[in-house]
């Protein structure tokens, strides 16, 4: 599932995948995939990221449509 | 429908990764050395050593390809043409070390013309540098258009 609320939050600071990548401490393929739903960051980058744009781990990785089944 | 169901958790099937890391280059390395201490200082017959010769050519070139589909070169460098030449000299030396040392200990012949041995050591080992640097410098040209392409791929469309 995308994560449009990182995107999001990284156009509000505007931001580009490549500065928020340098920010955190990964390539920016990583941020790209993230964003895409393709990856999913480990507690340690989400907290990193959260930082960055000074949110909370919900404001950025809950998803009120969540499915359960894994 | 998945044959196999995993019945591990996410810890559980890192530390199962990690295990299989070390297991993968323990074995990696074992059969690498135990390869070329067969050739180069047992002057064991290629005949004896291509099975398991075969096996480590198979698991590199997965790895290789593995490493350029998925755009990974490695943990401690990136693609570039320091890292080509370091890997090249580096694996050239070990290999031409070992080697001029079994010929030296060895062989009657390198044992009395010692300046051939040399230059036979420095042939092969041009020869192995050469060979590593290029395999090195078009894998990680490769590995370099992958994430460009990942990137292109997963990249702000909107230029944002």
């Amino acid at each position: 599932m995308k994560n449009k609320k990182i995107k999001l939050a990284r156009v509000e600071k505007d931001l580009s995948q490549e500065q928020l990548a340098q920010l955190v401490g990964v390539t920016r393929q990583t941020i790209g995939m993230i964003e895409a739903g393709k990856f999913n960051p480990s507690l340690q980058l989400c907290l990193a990221i959260c930082r960055v744009f000074g949110k909370t781990l919900n404001d950025l990785f809950w998803e009120d449509d969540y499915d359960e089944t894994i | 429908m998945k044959l196999f169901k995993k019945v591990v958790d996410e810890r559980q099937e890192l530390e199962l990764l990690k295990i299989e890391h070390y297991g993968f280059w323990i074995l990696f390395w074992g059969l690498c050395i135990s390869t070329i201490v067969q050739v180069i200082v047992m002057d064991a017959p290629f005949k004896q050593v291509a099975a398991e010769f075969s096996i480590l050519m198979v698991g590199s070139i997965g790895i290789l390809v593995g490493c350029v589909m998925k755009g990974q070169w490695d943990y401690y460098t990136m693609p570039n043409t320091k890292t080509y030449i370091l890997t090249g000299g580096i694996g050239a030396t070990i290999f031409c070390l070992i080697f001029a040392i079994a010929k030296y200990a060895k062989s009657e012949y390198y044992h009395n013309n010692v300046n051939e041995l040399f230059v036979t050591t420095m042939v092969n080992f041009a020869l192995l540098f050469a060979s590593i640097f290029i395999t090195t410098a078009i894998v990680g040209k490769l590995v370099e258009k992958k994430r460009e392409k990942l990137a292109r791929e997963y990249g702000d469309k909107d230029g944002i």
